[in-house]
């Protein structure tokens, strides 16, 4: 068993703070959840590396950290201006922003979004409808397993609930813009966001996540997202993570479906010192389709780290999961993937993919790719692969006359872009693309980056091509 | 053009190339052909740069300067063409972003302006119908999911967009159906001009029906064991490479 | 699947007992214990110390647990660390060895009778604690070769045992490492001096009889520079209702330009339908490429046990080393077999290749658990893993787990596994072409573990054909 650290006392006293001040007018079954996460949380204790989930994920570093609950009590100054670089531009009028865990309306913009999206801040909510909340908050959460995720629910309170009404297809992307930050004082803060995103029945829509903070601000974001997509529904949703280099970030994000639904989840996984991204997903109904695909960069001290889990529990269900790696510096990058396949899970379909690519003879991957079959009938296969650059690939773009550091840059793109291509829409991939080629520039040394390169988002477009044609 | 002179070259520490010498001149297509084994491929590799292969003796000038100071990328600005017997699958990166990129570089070595988007659209359509190439093939991944015809096809495509000095096709037609093989040839054929020149690796006679040789040698165990005009190639299909492997063995 | 439903369970046939009388240590484990098994077998000082130092170690560590899986506690106290056969412990000669004995193997399909075997392998039979003969070894030695059992080598080899033994697997290596470290009984020494490709393959046959015993062996096995070697490993057991304890430890060392191929067809016994009785088969076995150029290659085939918990592994020491690991595991009824194996590169151009197959059946789990190691110095190191799966049935499991760990830029490491089960179409299409049921699943599962077998030596091949075959028996219809 795992051994307990100490430091778990210290989050166990900020608790009594929490429950007794702030939070405290919460309504009674709310406590007893918190009730619950604490005593999860207690029980669970903070992992160290003997813990086979967090093996290669060493968060001393963040425990060292005195971070405090991000209460009323300390002040902290965030403007539009400050999230301004973080929000998506497709988004501009149809975002909402969590300042260090409490929905913030003066810094949100909703005007675009049509009036039958419900979505405001889920203290309200919970006020608001107390019935749809207990139906659906907390009811998948792996409380019980996941540490993190149990210090959460122990802190509920605040966050986004975002409700897609019945056969509503909204074709705006929504953005939910988390945004940490220390206190103005310099004290590191700890928030415990909570969204929920309802997608009822025969609902379609976009959703973007973006966790950001401060740059250099010393915070710690301790994230549960739930996610339930509906009969029919269809979700697209991407998680993107870059806090600065002195964040810390823990998310966990859970996704129900029911039958016929399909959930498109991309994970771009940037910023952060430690990062660990928990992406779970239970499939409860037949003929659902789900994709979980994403990105990590890892640079300088950073260590990146996905745990997913895909649970196959009825039959007839495809999923499709490829998650590729840029490691470089000092980095290290932890990938641990799980697909279940449940006895009654027959005609399985499962792919699950990990490749990562190593730049730096100073970082390291750690990959893990699992397969639990409990079915017969099923078709199932999973792959990984860690190393460096392509020699001969190398040697076929430089034989064109392109020099060795743009051949670098163009392969490193093209392994990108390799991922990003699952984004079904075309100005979010694109989007997803520029931070891409950011973070690159930045961090890994490469005089000359090509734009980002698939089918699409290529020089000019195929239909350009076309149009052409039909001139001459 | 382009002068060997004694060439000697290693791979994995064993010897393949046994001194090759060899000259060919603007305006001129020599035919490299010989059986498996030969070191027909790893002329064409070292001559381009290939980093697996060490050049343990000899000398190559192209166009006046010493082949082996230049990076392979140099050697392709500088107007030397590899067509891969096994070209390269690039995922992620864009056939028209790809051939940009090379042919712009190469501009810019020769002082010319790198051409923008749409002055590149119009020269790449030029170039597709020469090899009949969809246009569909553009925005997909470099030789990603194409067959092996079409990765041929590609690699000509690459040719006719760089417009090298000289370029070396090796076992271009490996692979090839016969309409493609004409295809192929056809645009080799085409893109012929007074001022450049090709070099045609090949095992089978059959490609030099549709690129007409100007010379034909013959390469056996790494060296270059007879020379002649194209009728030297029907004389091979005839009577096999046995015969001229006596010779070289008697030699 | 109701045309799956069929075919009858044929008995594990190497499950008899051989009555010979016993010398059995009282069960037990503490240092007297240990003693008096080091003095049985007349051990020097180093070997009782060393062996002390192991057992001290012993008693600070855990038992180990794999999640997902449970077992009844296995006490310790109540095992019987030593027992042999009471007459004549070592013959001189294989007259000598008891009539029973040779019976014994006779009936497994093991002539001790160099007159009787097939040329070319030479046997090490060990039954239950001790060595009772080994077969060949003047006709080896005259090559430099030694071929002997641990307790003979000891006695007569103390240097290389010193030098070697425990050099791989160190005693403080794992729960079960060290337990074996303290009280293991014999095994075989196999060293084959420079520059010498050991004419014959070498085998070691080993048969648990005794009830309430453990079988703890220590099996070294050394490849001087330029030496190649072929051994190979069988095992079975009675059929009891109570398990029985098997935790052996194999080391490989291979210097510059040593080749050591080692084979494994393990058929302990299983236990019945319901799962009762069968052995826990708790093995360390690790090479070492400590020499440039060497090559170890483990290929197992694991159809019998109760539970399986084995990792075959090299440690790629040498620039340019090769390790490779082939393994068929099946399992049916209740068995549970987490196999699997650790290639951690070291040396600059290292190479491993991992092919698994994966057999499930009955209400069988069957786990791969593998790490590939790539240390920054590695430079150019290669892995290629495949691991495939194939389920008959509803209730069992096939999991795959491998740990992927690389530190250096040059390398590279790939990964593949896939599920796969045999189709009702292609019972159909064999049984229309007049295949029967039972043959058509051989022909299957054998096809889906060639690529396995191939690496075994002929004779082996054959009998683990066989031996799949009559696994799964009973498994489908």
């Amino acid at each position: 068993m795992p051994k307990e650290l100490k430091e778990i006392q210290y989050y166990q006293s900020d608790f009594e703070a929490f429950s007794s001040n702030g939070a405290s007018s919460a309504p009674a079954w709310m406590k007893d959840v918190r009730a619950a996460g604490m005593s999860n949380f207690s029980a669970l204790g903070f992992p160290t590396l003997r813990h086979e989930d967090w093996r290669f994920t060493n968060i001393v570093p963040l425990l060292k950290v005195p971070f405090r609950y991000a209460s009323e009590h300390y002040r902290v100054s965030v403007t539009r201006e400050k999230l301004s670089p973080y929000v998506y531009s497709e988004s501009a009028k149809s975002y909402v922003a969590v300042v260090n865990g409490r929905f913030s309306s003066s810094l949100s913009n909703l005007s675009a979004l049509p009036p039958a999206v419900e979505i405001e801040s889920l203290e309200k909510a919970a006020a608001k409808f107390p019935e749809m909340l207990k139906q659906f908050l907390n009811k998948h959460v792996p409380s019980d397993r996941s540490v993190f995720a149990a210090l959460n629910t122990a802190y509920l309170r605040d966050g986004v609930l975002l409700r897609i009404p019945k056969d509503i297809h909204v074709e705006v992307p929504i953005q939910i813009l988390m945004y940490s930050s220390q206190a103005d004082d310099g004290t590191p803060l700890v928030s415990y966001p909570r969204n929920l995103i309802l997608l009822e029945e025969g609902a379609h829509a976009t959703v973007v996540e973006t966790y950001a903070s401060a740059q250099e601000s010393v915070s710690l974001s301790d994230a549960v997202t739930e996610i339930f997509v509906g009969q029919n529904a269809a979700l697209d949703f991407v998680k993107e993570q870059r806090e600065g280099v002195n964040a810390f970030h823990v998310g966990t994000m859970q996704v129900m479906q029911e039958k016929e639904s399909r959930f498109t989840g991309f994970s771009l996984a940037l910023g952060s010192r430690i990062a660990r991204n928990d992406l779970n997903i239970e499939i409860a109904g037949e003929h659902c389709e789900s994709m979980l695909d994403g990105l990590y960069i890892t640079a300088g001290e950073q260590l990146i780290d996905h745990h997913t889990i895909i649970d196959h529990t009825q039959p007839e269900c495809s999923s499709r999961e490829v998650v590729k790696g840029i490691v470089t510096g000092n980095s290290r990058a932890v990938f641990n993937g799980k697909i279940f396949v449940r006895q009654i899970a027959q005609k399985t379909d499962s792919k699950q993919t990990n490749k990562n690519l190593l730049l730096s003879d100073r970082a390291t991957v750690d990959t893990k790719p699992q397969l639990e079959i409990f079915a017969d009938d099923v078709k199932c296969t999973h792959g990984a692969t860690v190393g460096g650059m392509d020699p001969m690939s190398l040697f076929y773009v430089k034989s064109r006359g392109i020099g060795e550091e743009a051949a670098r840059g163009i392969l490193t793109t093209g392994f990108a872009a390799e991922v990003t291509k699952y984004i079904n829409n075309a100005e979010l991939r694109h989007y997803v693309d520029t931070l891409i080629i950011a973070k690159l520039a930045d961090n890994v040394v490469m005089s000359e980056l090509p734009e980002i390169v698939h089918s699409a988002a290529a020089d000019f477009s195929q239909r350009d091509f076309q149009q052409d044609e039909s001139h001459s | 053009m382009i002068e060997i002179k004694n060439l000697h070259a290693n791979v994995a520490g064993k010897e393949i190339l046994k001194g090759i010498d060899l000259s060919v001149h603007a305006g001129e297509v020599h035919a490299i052909m010989g059986p498996n084994g030969s070191g027909k491929s790893t002329l064409a590799q070292v001559l381009a740069g290939h980093p697996a292969y060490e050049v343990t003796e000899g000398e190559v000038i192209f166009d006046g300067k010493n082949l082996f100071d230049l990076d392979p990328e140099e050697r392709a600005q500088e107007g030397l063409f590899l067509a891969f017997q096994y070209p390269v699958e690039i995922p992620g990166v864009s056939n028209s972003y790809f051939l940009k990129a090379g042919l712009n570089e190469i501009r810019k070595h020769r002082g010319l302006e790198p051409l923008d988007a749409m002055q590149f659209l119009k020269l790449l359509k030029e170039k597709m119908k020469l090899v009949e190439m969809d246009s569909s093939f553009i925005n997909r991944p470099v030789n990603e999911g194409f067959s092996g015809g079409e990765k041929k096809r590609n690699e000509i495509l690459q040719m006719a967009v760089l417009e090298p000095k000289l370029a070396i096709l090796d076992e271009t037609d490996s692979g090839l159906d016969i309409d493609a093989l004409k295809i192929v040839a056809d645009g080799v054929t085409k893109l012929k001009r007074p001022d450049n020149a090709a070099i045609v690796v090949t095992h089978y006679q059959r490609l030099l029906n549709y690129i007409v040789p100007d010379f034909v040698h013959v390469l056996v165990n790494g060296r270059i064991v007879k020379s002649g005009t194209k009728e030297l190639a029907l004389e091979l299909e005839a009577s096999g490479y046995d015969s001229v492997k006596d010779a070289a063995a008697v030699a | 699947m109701d045309s799956m439903e069929v075919l009858v369970n044929k008995e594990y046939k190497y499950g008899f007992v051989t009555d010979v009388a016993t010398d059995t240590v009282p069960a037990g484990l503490n240092e007297d214990i240990i003693r008096l098994i080091s003095q049985k077998k007349g051990e020097p000082e180093f070997m009782l110390n060393w062996r002390l130092k192991a057992f001290r170690h012993w008693l600070t560590m855990e038992e180990p647990h794999w999640p997902n899986f449970t077992y009844p506690k296995i006490d310790y106290q109540s095992i019987s660390y030593y027992s042999a056969p009471k007459k004549n412990p070592k013959a001189n000669s294989i007259e000598e060895v008891d009539k029973e004995i040779l019976e014994t193997y006779e009936k497994l399909g093991i002539s001790l009778n160099e007159q009787k075997r097939l040329s070319g392998v030479a046997v090490d039979a060990v039954f239950d604690s001790v060595s009772v003969a080994t077969t060949f070894q003047e006709t080896l030695a005259k090559q430099g070769i030694i071929f002997c059992s641990m307790s003979e080598a000891i006695q007569k080899h103390p240097d290389l045992v010193q030098k070697y033994l425990g050099s791989v697997v160190p005693p403080t290596d794992n729960f079960f490492a060290a337990l074996n470290s303290a009280v293991f009984t014999d095994g075989s020494f196999c060293f084959i001096p420079k520059g010498v490709r050991c004419p014959m393959e070498l085998s070691t046959y080993f048969r648990i009889n005794a009830a309430e015993t453990g079988q703890f062996e220590r099996t070294l096995i050394v490849a001087e520079e330029g030496a190649y070697v072929s051994y190979l490993e069988g095992c079975t057991a009675p059929i009891r209702d109570t398990n029985q304890l098997h935790a052996a430890v194999v080391e490989l060392v291979a210097l510059d330009d040593a080749q050591i191929k080692y084979s494994t067809v393990q058929n302990w016994y299983a236990g019945n339908k319901q799962g009762l009785g069968g052995i826990y088969n708790f093995v360390t076995k690790r090479g070492k490429c400590a020499g440039k150029n060497s090559k170890i290659s483990w290929t197992q085939v694991e159809t019998g046990s109760a539970i399986t918990w084995k990792y075959p592994s090299v440690i790629l020491l040498g620039d340019n080393s090769i390790g490779e690991f082939y393994s068929v595991a099946v399992v049916n009824n209740h068995q549970n077999a987490d196999t699997g194996t650790k290639m951690t590169h070291i040396g600059k151009n290292t190479k491993s290749t991992v092919i698994s197959k994966g057999i499930s059946a009955g209400q069988g789990n069957n786990t791969y658990r593998g790490q590939i190691k790539v240390v920054p110095n590695a430079t150019n190191a290669r892995n290629y893993t495949q691991c495939d799966s194939m389920l008959i049935g509803n209730k069992c499991s096939a999991n795959t787990f491998p740990y992927i760990e690389v530190r250096n830029t040059s390398s590279s490491v790939e990964h593949e596994a896939s599920t796969s089960k045999i189709g009702e179409d292609q019972l159909f299409y064999c049984k229309q072409r007049g295949i029967d049921t039972e043959n058509a699943i051989s022909m299957i599962v054998n096809g889906f573990a060639k690529e396995v077998f191939k690496n075994l030596p002929m004779e082996f091949a054959v009998e683990a054909q066989k031996l799949l075959g009559i696994s799964l028996e009973g498994s489908v219809g």
